[in-house]
């Protein structure tokens, strides 16, 4: 027979296997358990570092110069836990090459090290990064840290890579270091003709130690 | 592919000369199929290849015939050697394999759970440090088959690692861009700062007291072993540099760079340290499958044709 939890709880505790603190009812309890559990994700899948991370990149969110060649694309998304718990002040490191596929060795465009807001939301404005002979996939470079939580280094990709053919579902393993299908994301198009942005939103979700 | 060092490569030529550097070709090796990296062991006198099947190959010079071992748990990714004839490689599937490289028998098996993209061997031949996933660099005793410790890293696992030629030093370049000393015990001794990107590759002087390390920055650093100070560095190249080799004979420094695009090898690089700049021959290096050194040069690995690896020391 199938209980729900809040009958499980009742049964429970008539059997004397669980007790409730006084204030909390059986009532309440099951549905704050019920509730914590929907909470709950699953952690962002790690992905390769790449050879070419750089530490102390700027903290600047505009990561695109006005001029510079390719799609303009907005990032944005928050930082959770495994638990659902937001991480207001994670630090959020991003870096991709540019238009052309080149990364930027001596310098810091398109690097940026984001402090997650108080909201745990973060966002950057870049351009649709370039491919490079030594890899298939277009790529924006992800690399989060929040005390108390693994750190997370992944990878974002676009779902209209032109790599998928369209079908990301069934094509995304033609880049070997993509871990998972999760980390290629729709895109939105938005704007006029002459001023069209790519829109990707991108949650991450850290593991508690 | 990843021999001990993070190395995107392909094939070299005869001979080249200029003020700078003569390159001069001592060995045509047989190549039954293309080799995508190779190291040099046994001071020079042994090649060790890693084929496009994923099977390793071995030359004891002057020999070009090629010994082949092939796996038969899965295509070899690393591979490093100690002094005594064994080599450490890296499969799929987190399994490092000991073997003897005359005859192919496994002397110990090591399995990790993630993917291990490079081994390192002591000199020794008693401890293993392995890069895996995006893990910190482990330490391994390589008779026993059995984890000695774990490193650290702010962020991310390791690019690369050498052990001491004393085998009593472990320098593990990592990816959160800072150079990190181990003891035998894999006790952290000191970490170092080789600057703002990731290092590639580490090579040690000869008597252990110095250690260079290069990479994304294009630069070479010299360190100071015992105390992990930086001693100078040299002007950035503008190229990654995927591999260095120490060259016995007068302390400079040999370096592969990388085009930073295609990530194919560019330019082979020589640093004296008492200078400031990586001077240039006028090599071809396209097809440079490795950096090795013998007891006096540094030795330049290189797919010639399909069929022949040739091994050219840098005078």
């Amino acid at each position: 027979m199938d209980l729900n939890r809040r009958e499980l709880l009742a049964k429970c505790a008539a059997l004397g296997v669980l007790s409730v603190a006084p204030g909390l009812g059986l009532a309440a309890a099951a549905e704050a358990w019920t509730e914590t559990e929907k909470k709950a994700r699953s952690a962002t899948p790690q992905a390769d570092f790449g050879p070419f991370y750089k530490r102390e990149a700027p903290n600047v969110a505009e990561l695109r110069a006005p001029g510079d060649p390719g799609l303009p694309l907005a990032i944005a998304g928050a930082i959770y836990n495994t638990r659902g718990d937001l991480l207001p002040g994670a630090k959020i490191e991003v870096w991709q090459t540019n238009h052309g596929g080149h990364y930027d060795l001596q310098g810091f465009r398109y690097r940026a090290t984001l402090l997650a807001d108080p909201q745990a939301a973060y966002q950057f404005s870049s351009v649709m990064p370039g491919h490079y002979p030594a890899r298939v996939c277009q790529h924006v470079h992800f690399a989060i840290t929040a005390p108390g939580h693994r750190p997370l280094i992944t990878q974002m990709y676009f779902a209209t890579d032109p790599v998928f053919a369209g079908d990301p579902d069934k094509n995304y393993t033609k880049d070997p270091l993509i871990t998972s299908r999760e980390l290629v994301r729709p895109v939105i198009l938005s704007g006029e003709p002459q001023a069209m942005i790519a829109t990707v939103k991108f949650e991450l979700v850290l593991e508690t130690l | 592919m990843r021999l001990r060092r993070t190395f995107p490569v392909i094939a070299f030529f005869l001979a080249f000369s200029t003020h700078a550097q003569t390159l001069r070709q001592d060995a045509r090796l047989d190549t039954p199929v293309s080799i995508n990296g190779a190291i040099t062991c046994n001071s020079g006198t042994q090649v060790v290849g890693i084929g496009q099947d994923g099977a390793l190959y071995v030359w004891t010079l002057p020999s070009a015939t090629a010994r082949k071992i092939a796996l038969e748990e899965g295509p070899a990714h690393s591979v490093d050697c100690d002094a005594k004839g064994n080599l450490a490689v890296g499969l799929g599937g987190g399994k490092v394999r000991i073997l003897d490289a005359h005859n192919g028998a496994i002397r110990q098996r090591i399995e990790t759970k993630e993917h291990v993209h490079g081994v390192y061997f002591s000199p020794d031949g008693v401890l293993l440090a392995l890069a895996v996933g995006e893990s910190p660099t482990q330490l391994w005793d390589a008779r026993s088959g059995q984890k000695l410790a774990t490193g650290v890293t702010n962020l991310g696992g390791t690019a690369t690692a050498a052990f001491s030629p004393a085998s009593d030093m472990l320098i593990s370049a990592d990816k959160d861009t800072r150079i990190r000393a181990y003891n035998r015990a894999g006790k952290l001794l000191y970490t170092a700062d080789a600057g703002l990107l990731e290092s590639f590759a580490v090579a040690f002087t000869p008597d252990g007291k110095r250690f260079a390390v290069a990479g994304a920055e294009g630069s070479v650093s010299l360190f100071e072993t015992a105390s992990g100070k930086k001693l100078r560095t040299s002007a950035s190249t503008g190229n990654p540099i995927f591999a260095l080799s120490l060259l016995p004979e007068n302390g400079h420094i040999a370096a592969i760079e990388a085009d930073d695009f295609t990530l194919d090898p560019k330019a082979l690089g020589l640093w004296d340290a008492q200078s400031t700049e990586v001077r240039h021959g006028a090599a071809d290096v396209k097809g440079a499958v490795g950096l090795g050194s013998d007891k006096t040069h540094a030795l330049l690995l290189k797919q010639e044709d399909p069929k022949t690896l040739t091994v050219s020391s840098l005078q």
